[in-house]
């Protein structure tokens, strides 16, 4: 009896469970419109350059704007704040000012000629603080310290890596259609801090970045023999990668920056070599009866993805690095040229000849094709660092073959235009700068 | 020493008149009459208990036809006047086939009589009594526990599935709009779902920061958004609290299923 009397006690228990599973409520909800961040005037130290606190808001605000994911407020039009309340803004009165996020900071000076720009993310409608970061830099460097907080910002509300604080390099180009002076210009990827690394004496075309972005790789075309060249970034300084009198272009570095991957034409036939960054002997990757070109390195350098016309039209073939395993991987119907492997590995942009050129993405593998602008000729795709955005070169139906520069989120998007001073083509996305 | 005629008959008259006397007695020590046994009690198991109570109420109608003793072809004699005061009701049929009402029914016509009516009850007939719908596994683990001597837990409100399905659909209503606000980082974000553990005070306010207990449906493709999708879960509750308009009664049932402590399921469309 005692035994039932506990389980009677028991059962009774069971009913009024207090470790039943608790109330649960799903909630689905979102858009994929862009976000108003508010990037007010940063508050800036009386020993610091006056003024800067501004500059450096225009440039984040700028920057995120570039994204095309947020939809700056500031810092014209809106008030600063005190110091402290960088770390603790009055969330009511942003959420009341319609923005969603907020990026506050403050700019103070860091001994002679250098600032220390604090940066802070913030969830106005969570009223939190999301992440915040200092930046010490040259007073001179303050737009890069922008770049970063930027960075920081696209980074912990896109979940993506940055890319703002990257540098661009791309061929620019002046004068009448018939007679181009063309050279290798390098800037901010917001356009800023813009330089010619050439003189224009002689035609270039596709500079390269090296992985750590000091050095570039291109192509110049002096005495009507086109050969690869290599060059470093700061000092300017360059010489010719491979020895003799041999045609040699598109090149592109090894993931890994020992190596460099490019075409040689000989005897007729083009075929594609690699070649130690240090120099050395070329070597043959490649043999076929078409032109193989455009070869660039899968992240892991593993694989090389280059186009050839060996089987009678342009298309897209992968090997391994070491020349084995050539197979096609582009049946899309058209022609295919200029791939480039993405920093993730599993994509590889390309231009797409089909009437129009166009910019694609695939897989790595072939297939899962999409493209990505809609124009009358786009073409030589570079990816951003994080592999999220690609930019080509454009030209304008019956624009006299004017050309500028576009970035493309491969999400979707239009794409935008990037500030050059005047036309610009082939360019290459920098790493990230540390 | 010599015994008389007269004292041996005497003798043997005692002797005689003892062993009838043992005899006798003997006899009726055997005979003993034992009281009838009761019947065992009948415990019954039930799966069902509800923290209303639940008294037994009369059964004011008599049963189906079906239930009415198939012998009673006799018309139903006149009530007695001392008729209790529950309509009598013939005995349902499902009394035990041993039982003395059974055999009675069997030997004469079922002439249905006034019966006081058995309390009404919600256990199933003796055949599904036996059939206990404990598991044989209940008592393991319990065997040595003492028996409780702790009275049973008072009657405390309970949360009704339409009540619970309420509100959900007023806690769905309220932060809708913070949710619908929150921006979709990339393409594969929407199959994360964030499961997010919330604790409100009686007014509605979050007692303590949301907690994220969990994600599912993260994979290498959209694993670098997990981090962003759990700040917009947290975002969305932030942002819409305090809850408001929710029945105060349900804040805290014993089933342990109300509004001041619940989880809220969150992924993007």
């Amino acid at each position: 009896m005692k035994r039932f009397a506990l389980l009677a006690t028991l059962l009774a228990s069971a009913a009024t469970a207090q470790d039943a599973p608790p109330l649960e409520v799903d909630v689905v909800g979102g858009t994929n419109a862009v976000t108003a961040i508010a990037v007010p005037t940063m508050p800036t130290a009386a020993d610091a350059p006056q003024g800067l606190g501004r500059q450096i808001a225009g440039v984040i605000a700028s920057d995120l704007r570039s994204t095309g994911l947020f939809t700056p407020l500031g810092p014209e039009g809106i008030g600063t704040y005190p110091r402290d309340a960088a770390s603790a803004p009055a969330y009511a009165t942003w959420r009341s000012a319609g923005a969603a996020q907020l990026v506050t900071g403050y700019v103070e000076a860091n001994g002679p000629d250098r600032i220390t720009v604090a940066c802070y993310i913030h969830d106005v409608a969570a009223g939190r603080e999301l992440a915040h970061q200092g930046f010490s830099v040259a007073a001179s460097d303050w737009r890069r310290a922008a770049h970063k907080c930027a960075d920081t910002v696209y980074s912990r509300l896109s979940g993506e890596t940055g890319f703002l604080d990257t540098r661009v390099v791309y061929v620019a180009e002046t004068g009448p259609k018939n007679n181009r002076t063309k050279r290798i210009a390098i800037m901010d990827s917001d356009g800023s801090n813009h330089r010619y690394l050439t003189l224009g004496d002689a035609t270039v075309t596709t500079p390269r970045f090296s992985p750590s972005g000091d050095k570039l790789v291109y192509m110049t075309a002096s005495g009507r023999r086109p050969r690869v060249m290599l060059m470093d970034v700061a000092s300017g300084t360059t010489h010719s990668l491979v020895p003799g009198l041999v045609l040699t272009f598109a090149p592109r570095f090894s993931p890994d920056g020992r190596n460099v991957v490019f075409s040689m034409a000989k005897n007729g036939r083009t075929a594609i070599f690699t070649i130690p960054t240090a120099g050395g002997t070329p070597r043959r990757l490649t043999d076929s009866v078409g032109a193989d070109t455009s070869p660039s390195y899968s992240p892991d350098g593993s694989r090389i993805v280059f186009e050839s016309d060996r089987g009678g039209t342009q298309q897209l073939y992968i090997m391994n690095a070491d020349g084995s395993g050539q197979r096609r991987i582009s049946f899309g119907g058209g022609r295919y040229a200029s791939p480039m492997w993405n920093p993730r590995g599993d994509l590889i942009a390309f231009t797409k000849i089909a009437g129009n050129f166009r910019i694609g993405i695939m897989n790595a593998s072939g297939g899962g094709e999409k493209i990505l602008t809609d124009a009358w000729q786009d073409e030589e795709p570079s990816w951003a660092p994080n592999g999220r955005f690609v930019m080509f070169n454009r030209i304008r139906q019956g624009s006299s073959g004017q050309t500028s520069l576009y970035a493309v989120d491969i999400n979707g998007g239009d794409p935008r235009r990037m500030p050059t001073p005047q036309d610009g083509s082939d360019p290459s996305w920098s790493p990230l700068q540390r | 020493m010599r015994v008389d005629r007269a004292e041996l008959a005497g003798t043997g008259a005692a002797i005689a008149f003892h062993a009838a006397l043992i005899a006798a007695l003997s006899l009726s020590l055997a005979h003993v009459v034992h009281p009838p046994e009761t019947p065992p009690m009948e415990v019954e198991m039930v799966d069902e208990v509800g923290l209303q109570p639940s008294a037994p109420s009369a059964v004011a109608a008599p049963p189906p036809p079906a239930q009415a003793p198939q012998e009673a072809q006799i018309p139903p004699q006149p009530e007695p006047a001392a008729a209790p005061l529950v309509q009598p009701a013939p005995q349902p049929k499902v009394a035990p086939a041993n039982s003395l009402a059974a055999q009675a029914a069997q030997l004469r016509p079922a002439t249905p009589r006034p019966v006081p009516a058995k309390p009404a009850s919600s256990r199933p007939a003796p055949a599904q009594l036996r059939a206990s719908r404990i598991g044989a596994d209940f008592l393991k683990g319990i065997a040595d526990a003492a028996p409780s001597s702790t009275p049973a837990r008072a009657a405390a409100p309970t949360i009704s599935a339409s009540a619970m399905a309420g509100i959900q659909q007023a806690i769905r209503r309220q932060v809708q709009p913070c949710a619908d606000r929150q921006v979709n980082p990339g393409p594969g974000a929407s199959r994360i779902k964030v499961k997010l553990h919330l604790v409100l005070d009686r007014s509605g306010r979050l007692v303590s920061a949301p907690v994220v207990v969990g994600t599912n449906g993260v994979d290498d493709d959209n694993s670098r958004y997990e981090e962003r999708v759990k700040d917009l879960a947290v975002s969305i509750i932030s942002g819409c609290s305090p809850l408001t308009g929710l029945p105060p009664e349900l804040y805290k049932p014993a089933s342990g299923q109300g509004w001041g402590n619940f989880i809220l399921n969150y992924n993007l469309p």
